[in-house]
């Protein structure tokens, strides 16, 4: 699974997702899909970027 | 006369009920086109939509038509194959996996004589703003174009998958998200030698270019010879207005966009609602420069609503073709495959086997994951439970799966093959299961009831239940 993060737009406040890998720590400015809006994710409203124990999801009997 | 995507329109609107032509103008870029397509899918019914006067993305009429929900109906996938639509369920499959081992050369014709070559648009006149380009979804970052592109590897073969190309507000730059394998690896190449890399976009021809597009061969294979195949015909091709006779393009097509990808350029592209009917993530993708667009007059433009009814047959007959290729010299006596629409076609895989034998189901299901990767589910039943339907599929697993010991969950051993399918790898999380739902046969246990076969023939509805009562 990739692993994703939520941003709240600093404008108009809509919330869309982005891959956490590509766009959380590199500097990169996000685009708003609903306003168009870029801002970089510190500069986001608000950011949800929660992730599950890698190690408590793959666990199986195969 | 070669198959083309207007011939086939004209086959569904002499049968009629097939198709629905919308006059009424639409405005695709504001969701004009699926808020029809949703109401049309919750209502039940899943004809081929054509949208005859969409606007452009500056609003003004467009000279273009849309075309919608072609693959929303697997009798109608049937059709375009040449294969009976009263049989379109694992019929259909089985002729897809016998195409997928056949191919036929294409055939070279001039420009003057290709029908995608009538009009050529360059330079400042190469305006994606004059297309019409479908928003789909709410979260959708903007218009985006949902059907196939060719690359051409620099070791000689053409590869056609589907793809995304974002419109960038920008009249000639656009972002291409590309999922599959052998079109990264083109990219990649081009990279490497600092070179731009030739990409087209098929905005519309026969409905068996872009369904075949989707056959699983051999990497290396070169997909315009596989696609002649499912058109039974050789595919027809021009050398291109950018690159000549360096890339050539299907001379059938309806319209084509030429581009280059630069290399190095990555800019951001999505969300889109995919066929999951999962948003993918904003991420960093290639540009896609526009350097030419041609079309036949009066073109119609291809659209696909991701996440419904229209995505659903693409990805599952290709796939149940695919494992009907894979299991079969394994499992003689495997029966029928369905990878049904709740899983989109695309996640889970009810697979039919008479005679199973103690351990088979879980090495079929094995087999299923590492040929499909993007698979999450496999459910293995008798040969006497329609795949097709999914209500005996569930009877069959409520009722004779042994949860303690039939049930096999993979962890994250399968995870890296999803890898190259970042689009779909929101829905590969917590692991894949193999359910074995197949009827007890190593201790005494029930009979499913039947009413007797004899008896149902002997007894014909028809002479019983007036007509009006049929549904």
């Amino acid at each position: 699974m990739e692993r994703i993060f939520w941003a709240e737009c600093c404008k108009c406040h809509g919330k869309f997702y982005c891959s956490y890998r590509e766009m959380r720590h590199i500097g990169v400015k996000l685009m708003c899909p609903f306003c168009r809006a870029e801002f970089l994710p510190e500069e986001a409203a608000s950011i949800d970027d929660r992730w599950i124990d890698e190690r408590a999801s793959s666990q199986g009997s195969g | 006369m070669a198959k083309n995507l207007r011939g086939f329109v004209d086959q569904l609107r002499m049968r009629g009920g097939d198709l629905i032509e919308i006059d009424k103008p639409v405005q695709p870029h504001e969701f004009g086109i699926t808020a029809i397509l949703k109401q049309l899918e919750d209502s039940g019914r899943t004809p081929a939509v054509l949208f005859k006067h969409p606007t452009d993305l500056e609003g003004r009429p467009s000279e273009f038509s849309i075309l919608a929900n072609i693959h929303a109906s697997r009798a109608r996938c049937a059709r375009m194959f040449d294969v009976d639509p009263a049989t379109p369920n694992y019929e259909l499959s089985l002729a897809y996996a016998r195409m997928m081992k056949e191919t036929i050369a294409p055939q070279v014709i001039a420009p003057s004589e290709a029908p995608v070559r009538e009009v050529v648009w360059q330079g400042s006149e190469a305006d994606v703003r004059r297309l019409p380009i479908a928003k789909h979804f709410e979260m959708d970052l903007g218009p985006t174009l949902t059907m196939t592109h060719v690359m051409r590897s620099l070791r000689g073969f053409y590869d056609i998958s589907f793809a995304k190309t974002f419109y960038k507000w920008d009249p000639q730059r656009m972002v291409v998200s590309i999922q599959t394998r052998d079109l990264n690896r083109m990219v990649k190449e081009y990279e490497e030698r600092g070179e731009p890399a030739p990409i087209i976009n098929v905005l519309g021809h026969h409905p068996a270019f872009h369904l075949g597009s989707l056959a699983h061969n051999k990497p290396g294979s070169d997909d315009y010879e596989m696609v002649g195949s499912f058109l039974r015909e050789p595919l027809r091709l021009t050398p291109s207005v950018t690159w000549g006779d360096r890339f050539m393009v299907p001379a059938d097509a309806e319209l084509i966009i030429e581009g280059e990808i630069p290399p190095g350029r990555r800019e951001i592209c999505d969300p889109f609602g995919e066929v999951p009917r999962l948003y993918q993530a904003q991420c960093l993708r290639p540009v896609f420069q526009v350097k030419a667009i041609t079309f036949r007059r009066g073109a119609i433009l291809q659209d696909i609503f991701a996440g419904f009814r229209d995505s659903f047959p693409l990805n599952a007959i290709s796939t149940e073709a695919s494992l009907e290729n894979l299991l079969r010299p394994h499992f003689p006596h495997l029966h029928a495959i369905h990878l049904p629409d709740s899983g989109s076609g695309l996640l889970a895989a009810y697979i039919a086997v008479k005679d199973i034998q103690p351990g088979q189901a879980e090495e079929i299901g094995r087999m299923a994951f590492i040929d499909t990767p993007v698979l999450h589910t496999v459910v293995v039943v008798d040969a006497d439970i329609d795949v097709f339907n999914e209500t005996e599929v569930l009877w069959a697993l409520h009722t004779y799966a042994n949860l303690a010991r039939g049930v096999q969950i993979y962890g994250g051993k399968f995870a890296p093959h999803v890898a190259y399918n970042p689009s779909f790898a929101p829905t590969n999380w917590g692991g894949k299961v193999v359910i074995d739902a197949t009827r007890p046969s190593d201790f005494a246990f029930g009979l499913r009831s039947q009413v007797p076969k004899e008896a149902i023939e002997r007894m014909r509805l028809t002479d019983y239940v007036p007509p009006s009562n049929h549904d």
